[in-house]
C-alpha cells in the first residue's frame, strides 16, 4: 500500500492578538508552501482547516477561494487542542483511501478563539480554565512520585531557551528557574510560568501521495503510525498520574509504525503545562512511570526542539500542525540554527481537554537528518 | 438534562440516574449513555470524599478547591474548613448557575466524631 508523505511545510510568526481575519492568518502559511513546492496548485485536492474559532464556517473553502484552489475534498476540522493533528489524521486517511493525493492541512487560531474553555464539562463547577485540572496533575505525581516544582519549572527553562532560536515563536527571551518559581502562583503547584500562553497564529503542511511524493517532493518525511484516543469529554482522570489517552494513543502508534519508544530520535511534547511535558516521558514510553522528572537531565532524545508549546505559545487548533512542521523541519535537515543531530524518527503528542483526547504521529526519514 | 439543571438553578444538587438501569448519568443528560434509556434526577445525600484538592491564587483571596467525589461523581469545588485533606469527608453546603451560566458548588469539611 502507498505510503503518505510530508512534502512541504511552514509555519508563520505566533503573535499575541492579531488585526488579521483568521483566513488571513490561515492564508500565510500555505502561500509559503505554495510558492515553494514543486506541486502544481491544481493538484491540489484537498484542503483541510483546523481550529476552535466561531469565525470560520465555511473556512476551508473560503481560504481555497482565496489561495485559488480547487479541492474534491475540504471541511474544517476542529476537537480543541488537538484539532491540528487530527486535521493530519483525516488528510493522512483520504491519501490512503485514495480519495485525494495532494492535501494541504492549516491550523489556525486568533487568540479571542472560544477553545480556551469547555463549556460542556460543568463537572469543573467554577473551576473551568484548564490550569485548574493542569494543578491537579502535578499535585497528584508530585504527591506519588517526589517531583518537585524545580522539576516542573526546568520544563519551562528548557523550552523557552529553545524557542529563543525559533523566529516564529512568541517568545524570544530565556527564563531561570528562579523566574518561574517566583512568577505569580495560579493554582498550586502551578505558577504563571508554568502555563502556556493561547496566542493567534497559523501553520500548515502538505501531504501527498508516495507517487507525487517521488515526483515532486526534495526530501519527502514519511507518515509511519498515527494513534488516537479518547475518553470522553469531562474532566474525570485527575487524581491519577497517567494521561491514558495518551499512553493508549501512543501503543496504537507504535504498534501501527512498527516502532519502539527508543527508536525515536526527536519529538514534540503538548507541554501546554510544565507537568504535562513530565506526563509524556512517562506516557510515552520514554522512561518509567515516575520517572519523568529524571528525564530532564537526558541527553538522547531531542525534545521540543522549536520550543513546545511553552516557547511557542498555543494558538489552539495550529498547535498540532506547528509540531509535525518542527519534526518534518528537522528530519529533512532544514531546522538551521536549531538543527538536531542524527534524526531520522521523529514523534508529535498532541493532548485536547484536560487529556480527555491524545494524538501520537509518528513520522521517519529514508536518510539521516 | 433540564431536570439536573432546574434543580441546581434552585440550589439543589440531584443525581441524574437512568430510569432503566440505575446507573449515575454523569455528565447530565437526557438519556443513559450506557443502554440510552430515559434519565430522572432524584434527592441523594450530599456528603462527598475529597480526592483531591489545591490552593488558587486566582481570585481577590486564596481559595481551597479540590476534586470531591460523591455518589460517584467527581466535581471541582470549593472548600472551607479544617482540615482539608484527602479523604476528608465533606458536605456539599452550596450549589447553584451563576446569571453569566457558569455553575459552583461549594463543600465544607465535615467534623470527623472521634
Amino acid at each position: 500500500m502507498q505510503r503518505v508523505a510530508i512534502a512541504s511545510q511552514n509555519t508563520a510568526k505566533f503573535t499575541e492578538r492579531s488585526k488579521l481575519s483568521v483566513f488571513e492568518l490561515a492564508c500565510d502559511p500555505c502561500i509559503s508552501i505554495l510558492k515553494e513546492t514543486k506541486i502544481p496548485r491544481q493538484m491540489i485536492d484537498g484542503v483541510l482547516l483546523a481550529g476552535c474559532s466561531t469565525q470560520q464556517q465555511y473556512g476551508s473553502n473560503i481560504i481555497s477561494e482565496m489561495l485559488g484552489l480547487r479541492p474534491k475534498l475540504s471541511h474544517r476540522i476542529e476537537s480543541l487542542c488537538n484539532s491540528g493533528t487530527n486535521a493530519v489524521a483525516a488528510g493522512y486517511s483520504y491519501i490512503k483511501s485514495g480519495l485525494c493525493e495532494c492535501v494541504l492541512i492549516v491550523g489556525a487560531e486568533d487568540s479571542a478563539t472560544p477553545g480556551r474553555r469547555l463549556d460542556w464539562d460543568i463537572s469543573r463547577g467554577a473551576f473551568t480554565s484548564p490550569v485548574f485540572w493542569a494543578a491537579m496533575f502535578a499535585k497528584s505525581h508530585m504527591r506519588r512520585y517526589g517531583t518537585t516544582e524545580e522539576q516542573l519549572a526546568r520544563v519551562c527553562v528548557n523550552n523557552r531557551r529553545k524557542a529563543k532560536k525559533n523566529p516564529n515563536s512568541l517568545f524570544s527571551t530565556g527564563v531561570t528557574v528562579r523566574d518561574v518559581m517566583d512568577s505569580k502562583k495560579v493554582v498550586e503547584p502551578l505558577k504563571l510560568l508554568d502555563c502556556s500562553r493561547i496566542c493567534s497564529g497559523a501553520s500548515a503542511v502538505l501531504l501527498v501521495s508516495e507517487n507525487k511524493a517521488k515526483k515532486f517532493a526534495e526530501i519527502p518525511v514519511w507518515i509511519k503510525g498515527i494513534g488516537q484516543h479518547s475518553i470522553g469529554a469531562s474532566f474525570s482522570e485527575a487524581s491519577k498520574t497517567t494521561i491514558s489517552a495518551a499512553k493508549t494513543a501512543a501503543s496504537i502508534a507504535y504498534r501501527r509504525s512498527g516502532l519502539k519508544p527508543n527508536d525515536v530520535d526527536i519529538a514534540e511534547l503538548h507541554d501546554a503545562f510544565t507537568i504535562l511535558e513530565i506526563l509524556a516521558y512517562e506516557d510515552l514510553g520514554f522512561v518509567k512511570k515516575g520517572k519523568g522528572g529524571e528525564f530532564l537531565d537526558q541527553r538522547e532524545k531531542s525534545i521540543n526542539t522549536r520550543g513546545g508549546i511553552l516557547g511557542c505559545g498555543h494558538p489552539i487548533g495550529a498547535t498540532g500542525i506547528a509540531q509535525l512542521v518542527e519534526i518534518a523541519t528537522q528530519l529533512a535537515g532544514q531546522a538551521g540554527k536549531r538543527q538536531a543531530k542524527g534524526c531520522k524518527t521523529g514523534l508529535v503528542h498532541n493532548l485536547a481537554a484536560a487529556g480527555t483526547s491524545a494524538t501520537v504521529l509518528i513520522v521517519d526519514t529514508d536518510q539521516n537528518g | 438534562m433540564d431536570d439536573f439543571f432546574s434543580y441546581l438553578k434552585k440550589g439543589k444538587f440531584r443525581i441524574p440516574a437512568c430510569i432503566q438501569c440505575r446507573r449515575t448519568v454523569w455528565p447530565p443528560s437526557k438519556f443513559c449513555s450506557l443502554c440510552l434509556s430515559g434519565v430522572r434526577s432524584s434527592r441523594a445525600g450530599q456528603k462527598g470524599v475529597v480526592i483531591d484538592y489545591t490552593c488558587s491564587h486566582i481570585a481577590r483571596s486564596k481559595v481551597t478547591i479540590g476534586l470531591v467525589e460523591l455518589h460517584g461523581v467527581r466535581l471541582l469545588g470549593s472548600i472551607v474548613g479544617k482540615p482539608v485533606k484527602r479523604g476528608a469527608k465533606v458536605k456539599l453546603t452550596s450549589c447553584g448557575v451563576t446569571p453569566e451560566g457558569g455553575v459552583f458548588y461549594n463543600f465544607k469539611v465535615i467534623k470527623q466524631t472521634m
